[in-house]
Order: C-alpha cells, then structure tokens, then sequence
C-alpha cells in the first residue's frame, strides 16, 4: 500500500521524470539488442533492423506501460480536484461569496473557540498541571462558598492527608521596595516552604526556604523574581546573599525563581509564611495540593473531610474542606458566558452553511442537463457526487484558510477588550494544535454539510432519467423547491434563535447598568496608600498619617470632600462575625452570618457617595475613646436583627467573649458592594480612630475630571513620605465599568454575531426568491400573457416569502424559548418569558424579509411577456 | 529449430519473478536469461516484457533501481521485494500443482 502510494504520487507530480525514466529504460534494451546482433555478425544496420522489428514502436511499447501502471485512485482524485477548482475558477462570484461566507463563520468560531481554549482547554503552564488542585473551605452556616484556609486547618492536613504528593498555601501581598529612584510597589507571595513541590520548579539561582525558615521569628528570607533579577539587578549571580528591603523590613536574597513562572500567581518576590498552627479563626490563605498520581479530586476531598471532621471543635463541624480546578475556580462566571456565545457563533456558521447549500443546489439544479446526460452514460452515482463534493472541500480549505486570519484577527480584538489584570497571568490564548484540529474540524464538517446536499441531488439524477424532464424545460422540480424551502425556513429560525439571545443578553445588561450602585461613581478617584509597619509600628501613627493626608487632600483645588477606608466599592470583602446585644442566644448549631467589616475616617459617606437611610455619619475623632464606640450598620443588617424597627441607639460588639458594645448611630442604605448583579452582605462601618489599620485606600470626590488629580495626590503622598508609593490608583467610574467587562464584552460579542447572522439570513432568503422568480419566469410571462395583472404576481411572490420567514419565525420562537431558558439558568436577569424580546425580534425579521422579497418580486412584476415567450 | 513456445496467460509473471529470485537483473538481461535458461524453447516478446515488468512493479512484487550495468551503462534493474517472494511461491506451487494434474491427465490417455 504505502509503495503504491510512493508510486503513484510520482507519477503523479513527477510525470515527467516518469516518461524519461520509461524512454531510457526501453533506449538501453534497444541498444543492447543491437550490440548483441552485432556480436552476432550482423552488420550495424542490419543489426538495427532486427532490433527494431522485434521490439515494435518504441511508442506503442511506452503506451503499454503506462497502461501497465494503470490510472490510479490518486490520479482520478488529482483530476477531479483539478476539475472542480477549474469549475469554481470559472464562478469568481460565487466562489469568492461561499468562502466570504465561510470564513465569517469559521472565522468567528475560531476567535472564540481560541478564548475558551486559553481559558478552559490549554493546560497550566507547569509540570503535570492535572494533578494540581486548589483546596479550599465552605461554610454554608456562613453562607460563604468560600472561607479560605486557616493555617491551623493547613497544618493538620498536611500531617495527615494520603491522598497529597505535596499541599503548600500561599498569601497574596504587596510591598513597598525603593531600588533606585521612584518607589515602587512589588507584587509578592509569602509562601510555605513546600510550595516548590507542589509547583515542581527549581530556583533558577539559589535555594528555596527551608522548613525552618518557615516557621515564626526565622531569620527573614526572600526569593525575587526572574524579571525582577533582571530589570533591577541586571542579572548579576551575585545578588545572592544580598539585602533587599521589602516595606522598610531588610530581607536577605537566597534565590531567584525561575523564569516565567506564573502559577499560582505573577509574583515579584516570595518570602516564608512563616505560620504557626495556633490560631482557629483567620481564613486567609489560598492553598495548592499536588495531588498523588491516579488521585482524583473527588476522593482527594473525602480524605481531607475525613481529616477535618476528626478535629472536634465547632469550627471544623462549620466548615468543609473541598478541592476545585484551579480553572474552575478561577474562571467559573466565564465558562457560561463562554458556552453562550460558543452556541451563537455555531449557528452564525450553522446559517452560512445553509446559506452556501442552498446556493450549491442553485447550481446543481442549473447543471442537471449535463448531470442528466452523465448519467445517462454511465456515470455512477458516486462519481456524480464526488464532484460536488470535490468542490465543497475546496470551498471549505479556503474559507478555512480565510477564517484562521479573520479569527485570529478577531481574536486581537477581543483579547484588547479584557482589562489588563482581569486574567491570571498563566492564560494565553496562542494558537496551538487545538485551534488547528479545531479549524480542520470545521471545514471538514462544513464541506459534508454543504456539499451532501448537491451530492444527494447529483446521485439522483443518476437514478432517475432526467434527460426527458429538463428536455420540457418544466420549472424547478418540486423536491428541490422544498428543500430550497427547509434551508429558508431553518435560516430564519436560527438567526432568530441568535437576535433573541443577543436581545436578552443586552437587556441584561442595559438593566444592570441602569442598577443605582449605591456609592458615586462619577467625579470619584481611589487610590491605596499602605504602611510598612518598620516605620509605622503604632496604630495612633496610622491614623495621625491618614489624617493629615484627608487634610492636606482637601486643601487642593477641585477637591469637594477626601475620606479614607479600609475597603471601598467594589475592592472586595474583609469579614467578621458580630453578636447584637440582648439578642436571645442562637439556637444551637447555628451562626451568624458573615458581615462586611470596614474602618473609615469621618466623611467616607459623603466622599464615596453612600447615603444615610437614618441616623447620622461619624463626628471628627469619634471613636478615639475606646468605651462607647459609635458604629454604622447598613439596611442589610439592620433587617437582619431589627426587621422593621430602627437599630439607632442599639448595640452590637465584635463576637467575642468579653464583648465591646458599640453604638448604632447611623443606618446606612446598601450599596453594591460586590458587584451589580451580585447581592449585598450585612455590614458595619467602624470609626478608623477604633479600628486603625496601616493600609487604607483614599476616596476623594472631585468637582472635574477625577483623573486630573492624580498627579496633585501623588505630591501629596511624597510630601509626607517619600519612601510610600501610592497604588491601584483609579476613579470609581472605572472600577464600575470594570466590574460589567464580562458582561459587556460578551454581549458585543453576541450582539455582533447576532447581526451577522441576520444579513446572512436575509442574504439566503433574497437568494432563493430570486431564484424561484428566475425559475418561474415563463410561467409567469405566460400569465402576464394571460392578463394577469403584476400587481398580483408580485403580491404572490412577496406571499410565497412570507410563508417561510413566517414558518421559520414560528420554529425559531419556539428554539428561542429553550435557548432564553438555558441561558436563564446560567446567567442572572434574563426572563425567557419575557414576550416583547420574542415579538421586537419577530417584527425586526419580519420587516427585513419583506424587504429581501421587495425586489425579486418587483422584478417578477416587470416580465416582459414578449421577450421570455420569444427567448423560448 | 521448431518455432518458441507460446507462453500461456500468467506464465510470464512466473518466469519473470523466478528469474529475479535470485539476482537483480535489468530488461534486457531478463529476456537473455529466459532465453538461455529455456534453450531457446521460450522466446519472450521483447515488447511484450516491459509491460509486464512495470505491471509486477505496480503489483508492490518488483522494486526498481537505477544501478551502472556490465558494459558501463545506466540502466534500470529490477528485483523481488518480499511480496514479490511470497507471490513467487505461492505461483510455483500453483504451478507445480497443474503442471502434475495435466500431465496425468495426459498420462492416461
């Protein structure tokens, strides 16, 4: 087999080294049989003659073998992709239409299948990423998915797991660190000293810690980063040994990581956790497991619940151990979007597809004389058909080709319409063998599934004698009516399906943009100021430097008010837990729900725009003696505890043992705090003077543009500490229209393909009246003829149109209904029953439809009866 | 000298791959050996052995090489590939087997 193909593939592009082959193989035996004549005792010529008689033509000879080779599968093949390139050669516009066409919808396909591969599919850029999970905690008493781990519960699976080759957590944090120059404010991890393990890596200078060094008190150690070696210690080996000074604090440098490392984060420098087992209640650190090969997550949880559950105190019955993907957990609210807007490119090239068959019926119906006339001869049916699909695979290769550069392009765009951050810096959307197989997978389906339905037809001209039907030159035949018909109707129904999904998507969208968040986001800049605590070790110092920073903030001009608070909108959650005072006890086994805790200087209400439902806000220095601290609520926890009465004057404290009660003296109206189409916790604003922390963000409301201050800030920043450097500077408008990018990028993304969808529609529709009227027109000349009046005809074609785009609106509001329903119940705000979406969407096709028909149908009108009777 | 055999339908594949069994040989030298070895009593058709040749070769039986012959020329050699002996085999056993159940046919008579 493989040495007929060897053979056959020169023969076939090495025809002519074949043919020289054969001439000096037959020359050689000819010449031989001379010499031997020769040696015989002929003369020279004699010699000739003989030879020549006895072998023949030489060219009659050479016929023979090539006839001995015989006309291969390959060959055959060759010539009827070479037929039907010529034959799509001889149609530029078709052709050039079907692979625009295409391309469109591979091309759209491509980009988004790219995303889903770098988010979903590709695997993490470190050694056996199968094996790693995230392990986490839920608490459902808390109503928290997500706890996060405490070191303790950290601590005790890793001593006694069996299902872990090696378990590490890590915290996220920042730090100031001045090389030369500007401060800059470094990105770092403190890790466990296991964490290489899990990873797999080597330092690619250096040692990672040791577990001593991991403990609390150890002499203090960092790794920095490759880039970070590079850029600010131009590589130099002997950086190890070396101090850095990392918020103030000196660390010594034992290593640097290797190079592009990404996972669990993008990290400037790592330093030892450093934790001790004793403390139960902070949930803070994430945490990796490499699990044991074969392990999978499932049983890998069970062994840590088994682990969890033996500990008997209250905390561990509350929570539960569990391990998550690290992709799923990271990119879980994309996966429906994803999946969404997956299914809406497959029907924008479910709908080309249509579109191109019912095109290559078109020409099928127009090639049925010859097909006919084939078949008459013998042709089978499977030559018939291969020809059509010859030209669907070229057609497909090069709206593949298209597609992949329109994809790719495509895929630019939406990768530039991600923020920045937005995605962990492991995911890459590169094309890799996916895309490609992907790609392959596309066309191959799309060329069978245009293509079948001409090779169908083709094959059953070859069954039936249509030489004497086309001889009558009858109108089309009625099985090709209908199926022109069913492609009309299919269009329609799924560009319907696509606008009514695009249209809910929006409507999502718009709704959630018109949701009042609560706080201000225009003319509103934040910014985050933290203190190394080498320098700022005591909490007055933290909250005199804050506050001569309000101060000073609102002496610049364009300042309208400046506060400061530990957690602003939408910048996340700091959580506690809270008792209200002659509440009855809890029924037992049941706990408090988790509240948003957040220390602000006086003003932060009215800086970031949250307003008073009742009460009053803060009073300067409030809170500076430590009994009778006042307090803020919002409406959440006020409904919580008082349902319908006001909270004002009532107390609450810290859960604790010995309980300090603070003092309600204001409610505040919810705000979104997490995000606009996500639900607001209960939460307690407490005066900064109580509850001092060295880092807190500024909020400051601007009477202009909030950005134009930013410069001004920074001054402000140096003039009271050149060493700080201020970061996650930002207006809140920002922040806000960050928070929705998901959302809004995806329904573009829909939107675009759901207009698409709808020319291509049209496009198809208006294609095949035109044709039935083309088809019709002696039929309709002889009316004319007749008297019939064009008003008449034209109204029967615009009418036979209708019926189908009615038809397929029919189908497709059915379809839709699923697909809003579907989509209802992976995404927030979207009514399936919403009737006016399905009645726009229906009057919108409607509409162009008729549109689509106008033409053909005027043009049917305006026959000439004389002329078509004549061209008979 | 009586005139050459006729050689029935399929004999000349048999003839040829024996003939390569056991040297690469090129055209001409393959009709000089059938000649020889035969004495003479086979004449092969000079024309009639190219196509044959390029037959078997298509078949996957023959392999070819263009190789420097005996007086110093190019010329192309043929020879067995494996599928080329396994077919040698299987037809001379075939042939062996109606060579003997025609001769006794023949003895009887």
């Amino acid at each position: 087999m493989f040495e007929d193909l060897r053979f056959r593939l020169r023969a076939l592009f090495q025809s002519k080294s074949v043919e020289r082959d054969l001439d000096e193989e037959l020359r050689y035996h000819y010449e031989r049989q001379v010499e031997h004549m020769q040696s015989q005792g002929h003369t020279e010529a004699e010699a000739r003659r003989l030879a020549r008689l006895e072998f023949g033509s030489l060219d009659q000879r050479k016929e023979e073998c090539r006839d001995a080779h015989g006309i291969s599968w390959l060959e055959t093949l060759y010539r009827e992709f070479r037929q039907a390139a010529r034959s799509l050669m001889r149609r530029p516009g078709f052709s050039l239409g079907v692979v625009f066409m295409l391309a469109l919808g591979i091309g759209g396909n491509l980009a988004l299948f790219s995303v889903f591969n770098g988010l979903f599919l590709k695997p993490l850029p470190i050694d056996r990423p199968e094996e790693i999970v995230e392990i986490n905690t839920a608490a459902p008493r808390w109503n928290l998915e997500r706890t996060s781990v405490n070191y303790f519960d950290f601590h005790n699976w890793r001593a006694h797991n069996r299902s872990f080759a090696a378990m590490a957590c890590y915290d996220e944090t920042e730090a100031n660190v001045a090389f030369t120059g500007e401060p800059l404010r470094l990105r770092g991890l403190q890790v466990t000293h296991d964490m290489p393990q899990v990873l797999r890596i080597q330092p690619a200078l250096g040692r990672f810690f040791s577990p001593n060094e991991d403990k609390p008190h150890a002499n203090r150690v960092a790794l920095i980063s490759h880039r970070t070696w590079r850029e600010q210690y131009g590589s130099n080996p002997a950086v190890l040994g070396q101090g850095i000074r990392l918020d103030g604090q000196g660390f010594q440098i034992v290593g640097v990581l290797p190079p592009d490392l990404r996972v669990p984060v993008e990290a400037d420098f790592w330093t030892p956790l450093g934790e001790a087992p004793v403390q139960r209640q902070n949930w803070y650190l994430d945490t990796l497991g490499r699990m044991k090969p074969g392990m999978t997550s499932a049983k890998a949880t069970e062994d840590l619940l088994r682990i969890h559950k033996s500990v008997p105190d209250e905390m561990s019955q509350l929570t539960f151990p569990f391990t998550v993907g690290i992709r799923e957990r990271t990119f879980g609210e994309l996966r429906s979007y994803s999946l969404i807007v997956l299914a809406g490119v497959g029907i924008v090239l479910l709908i080309a597809c249509v579109n191109i068959a019912g095109l290559m019926l078109v020409r099928a119906q127009s090639r049925r004389h010859e097909m006919a006339i084939r078949a008459a001869l013998g042709a089978s049916r499977w030559q018939l058909s291969r020809e059509w699909l010859a030209e669907a695979i070229w057609l497909a290769a090069g709206g593949a080709a298209a597609g992949m550069l329109l994809g790719l392009g495509g895929l630019r765009l939406i990768v530039s319409l991600i923020p920045d951050t937005a995605l962990p810096a492991w995911v890459s959307f590169e094309a890799d063998w996916r895309f490609t197989l992907f790609s392959l997978a596309l066309a191959g389906t799309s060329a069978l599934f245009f293509g079948a339905f001409p090779a169908l037809r083709a094959s059953r001209a070859a069954l039936r004698n249509e030489l004497a039907e086309s001889a009558t030159r009858s109108s089309t035949s009625s099985g090709q009516r209908r199926s022109l018909n069913s492609l009309v109707i299919a269009e329609v129904a799924l560009a319907s399906v696509l606008l009514v999904s695009a249209v809910f998507l929006g409507k999502a969208l718009w709704d959630l943009s018109q949701v009042q968040p609560g706080f201000r986001a225009e003319n509103t800049l934040v910014y985050t100021v933290a203190l190394p605590r080498s320098q700022y070790s005591k909490p007055e110092q933290w909250v005199n430097f804050y506050n001569s920073l309000i101060e000073r903030t609102q002496t610049l001009p364009g300042v309208r008010s400046a506060a400061v608070s530990s957690i602003t909108p939408l910048s996340g959650h700091q959580g506690n837990f809270y008792i209200v005072e002659g509440a009855p006890p809890l029924p037992k086994g049941q706990s408090d729900p988790v509240v948003l805790r957040i220390a602000a200087s006086p003003g932060y209400l009215a800086a970031a725009g949250l307003t008073l439902a009742e009460g009053r806000d803060f009073e300067p220095n409030e809170g500076s003696a430590p009994e009778n601290t006042t307090v803020l609520v919002n409406e959440s926890f006020a409904r919580l505890y008082w349902k319908n009465s006001s909270p004002l004057g009532k107390r609450i404290s810290q859960r604790s043992d010995k309980p300090k009660w603070m003092n309600i003296v204001g409610v505040v109206k919810d705000w979104r705090q997490y995000g606009l189409d996500r639900p607001m916790r209960p939460a307690v604003i407490l005066p900064q003077r109580a509850a001092p922390s060295p880092q807190m963000s500024v909020i400051v409301n601007t009477a202009s543009d909030p950005l134009s201050l930013a410069r001004a800030s920074r001054e402000l920043v140096r003039q009271l500490d050149p060493q700080l450097p201020l970061f996650r500077l930002t207006t809140m408008e920002e922040r806000l229209s960050r928070s929705l990018w998901i959302r809004r990028t995806y329904s573009w993304i829909l939107g675009l393909f759901a207009g698409l969808a709808l020319i291509l529609a049209v496009a198809g529709l208006y294609g095949v009246v035109s044709y039935t009227v083309a088809l019709r027109e002696r039929e309709i000349g002889i009316r004319l003829a007749l008297g019939a009046a064009p008003v008449a005809i034209a109204r029967q074609v615009v009418g036979n149109g209708a019926i189908l785009v009615a038809a397929g609106l029919a189908l497709g509001a059915v379809a839709s209904y699923f697909a809003a329903r579907s989509m209802a119940s992976l995404l927030t705000g979207i009514d399936p029953a919403n009737i006016w979406v399905y009645a726009s969407v229906g009057a919108l096709l409607l509409l162009v439809a008729l549109g689509a028909n106008f033409w053909p149908a005027r043009r049917a009108a305006s026959l000439d009866p004389v002329s078509i009777m004549r061209s008979e | 000298m009586p005139n050459p055999l006729e050689l029935p339908q399929g004999v000349l594949d048999l003839l040829l791959l024996k003939t390569l069994a056991l040297e690469p040989l090129h055209g001409w030298a393959i009709s000089q050996r059938i000649h020889t070895r035969t004495t003479g009593d086979v004449q092969v058709q000079q024309g009639s052995l190219y196509p044959a040749l390029h037959r078997l070769e298509r078949k996957g039986w023959l392999k070819t090489e263009w190789a420097t012959s005996e007086n110093n020329r190019r010329a192309k050699y043929y020879s067995l590939t494996p599928a080329g002996r396994k077919q040698l085999r299987a037809e001379e056993a075939e042939w062996v087997r109606l060579a003997l159940a025609v001769s006794q046919v023949l003895g009887e008579a």
